[in-house]
């Protein structure tokens, strides 16, 4: 009797699809933007999964805390491991899942929320939303990121499988693209963007009169569960607000979080008030006339707030540690590599013109 | 041999139809830019109609030189969102490509009106009468839609105390 086999044709059309998705595999990760040379923010949050050591210190924002704090200053100052998962314009509601992904690999033992992205209510834009969230690794909290931040032009399927978007990249591919296939360049110091050129703060224009000074109920709903996720795991919340002095942080903001703040037992600090306290200097601490610091503003801040932090809970002082002292040792020589070459740049091009 | 080709030529084929099916999407990417409106509300300061979501340069032009000015860069991408102020107001411009275009007019104190003279200090039944019942509608606002733009008026009780007009716009 002859043995029954699978049909000739299963092997034949299991070899095609399995060459298809090879194929589609390689495509999106061509067509994909690699935000190497331009807009670099973008590859801020797929670095966070290279991370070698633990970070008893998260920070969750937007700019205001990937380029204000430094993670090197509050290891070399206090031994503190923290991060930055922070990309440009993260909205609340996606620092919420930034926070909920990093609880799939670690539990830090405080998290550093920056309030400036509470004035934003809806989604924003998708060129900011995918800087943020294309990075991420696929999970549930991915989707449930996505699903929080689209705005009415886009759709879940063009998350899932990047192709989708991308495609039309296809005139736009440079070496670049080929360079960064599988391997792209770190770009930043445990997720601090950093710039050591300075533009003196000038004048801003009048804050616009607002409509409705509340902060919407949206995003305040995810600072809700921020509170919540970090409560269930035994993390200490802390809310800050960078010294940033444009987009203005109304009084009234600052009013509101205060008594949030108060109401939850969380400690507030807006440090563009503390910021004589802290030593800023807006005529040589800012790179862009007083929106962010610069390296030697960042270093003043983080100094500052990693003081609070030491005192304030009980981090360990990985200093000592073998492990924590290899890893730190790499990340210290790439970070005062990085402020060499770009003040290498800034003596011969009077600008940053490669960072 | 002549298997596996069949088989890679068939891959191509389907990818591309795929690829092909799924242009729902515009051409640009995930880039910055945003639309330009057709229509919708506007704002005239003397003789300069400001309508938004179009070419700033022209209007910047037409209004003469402002009182202070003021520009910032994106938090990442290239170009510089800018701030005009004029007597009464602040013209806002966001950078697509090359070009500016105009994303709002705020009012910054009662000198200046809507085109269909609503200013701060009016009431909300005269803005009621002027331009109906609104999209949105709450204690300390009414919103107008009108195609890609929107007229944001804030109120303090019964008053007006903030005007803004914008085009609605991915940032």
């Amino acid at each position: 009797m002859q043995r029954k086999g699978l049909p000739t044709w299963v092997p034949k059309i299991a070899l095609f699809l399995i060459t298809l998705l090879i194929t589609l595999f390689f495509l999106q990760r061509l067509l994909m933007p690699k935000y190497m040379s331009d807009i670099i923010e973008g590859a801020l949050t797929a670095e966070y999964y290279e991370e070698t050591t633990g970070h008893e210190v998260l920070f969750v924002g937007d700019c205001e805390v990937y380029e204000n704090f430094s993670p090197i200053t509050l290891y070399e100052e206090y031994g503190i491991s923290s991060y930055i998962r922070g990309s440009a314009q993260q909205l609340a509601w996606q620092s919420y899942y930034m926070l909920e992904d990093t609880l799939r690999y670690e539990t830090p033992k405080v998290v550093v929320f920056n309030v400036l992205a509470l004035k934003y209510n809806e989604p924003q834009s998708e060129a900011y939303n995918r800087m943020t969230i294309d990075g991420m690794k696929l999970s549930k909290t991915k989707l449930d990121a996505i699903e929080a931040s689209m705005t009415d032009r886009e759709n879940m399927l063009d998350y899932i499988f990047p192709i989708l978007r991308y495609h039309s990249r296809w005139s736009e591919l440079s070496a670049e693209d080929f360079k960064y296939l599988f391997h792209k360049d770190k770009i930043s110091h445990n997720g601090y963007y950093m710039r050591v050129d300075v533009r003196p703060a000038e004048g801003f224009p009048e804050p616009d009169i607002l409509a409705d000074y509340t902060l919407g109920s949206y995003a305040m709903g995810y600072l809700d569960k921020m509170c919540k996720l970090c409560k269930d795991n035994g993390i200490a919340l802390v809310l800050v607000k960078s010294p940033s002095l444009f987009p203005h942080w109304y009084d009234e903001w600052d009013e509101q979080i205060a008594a949030y703040a108060k109401q939850h037992g969380l400690d507030y600090f807006n440090y563009e008030k503390l910021a004589e306290t802290v030593g800023i200097d807006y005529n040589t601490d800012t790179y862009d006339a007083g929106l962010h610091m610069n390296l030697a503003g960042a270093e003043k801040l983080s100094g500052y707030f990693g003081k609070y932090l030491k005192e304030n809970y009980t981090l360990t002082d990985y200093r000592y540690d073998p492990d924590y002292q290899s890893a730190y040792a790499k990340k210290i020589r790439f970070y005062e590599e990085m402020e060499a070459a770009q003040r290498k740049e800034l003596a011969e091009y009077g600008e940053i013109r490669s960072f | 041999m002549k298997n596996r080709k069949r088989i890679m030529t068939m891959a191509a084929l389907v990818m591309a139809l795929g690829l092909t099916a799924c242009g729902g999407s515009d051409d640009k990417g995930a880039s910055s830019g945003g639309s330009s409106s057709g229509g919708g509300y506007s704002f005239t300061s003397g003789s300069t109609k400001i309508e938004m979501g179009k070419d700033a340069s022209k209007v910047v032009e037409a209004l003469g030189d402002a009182d202070e000015y003021f520009e910032s860069e994106s938090c990442a991408f290239e170009g510089l969102d800018k701030v005009y102020t004029y007597p009464g107001f602040k013209l806002n411009t966001y950078p697509d490509g090359d070009k500016d275009y105009v994303l709002s007019v705020v009012f910054m104190d009662d000198t200046v009106s809507t085109d269909k003279g609503i200013s701060i200090g009016s009431t909300k039944d005269a803005v009621t009468e002027a331009y109906g019942d609104a999209s949105e509608e709450s204690a300390s606002k009414l919103v107008y839609e009108s195609g890609d733009t929107e007229m944001t008026i804030g109120l303090n009780g019964d008053s007006v105390s903030s005007v803004e007009i914008s085009a609605v716009v991915e940032e």
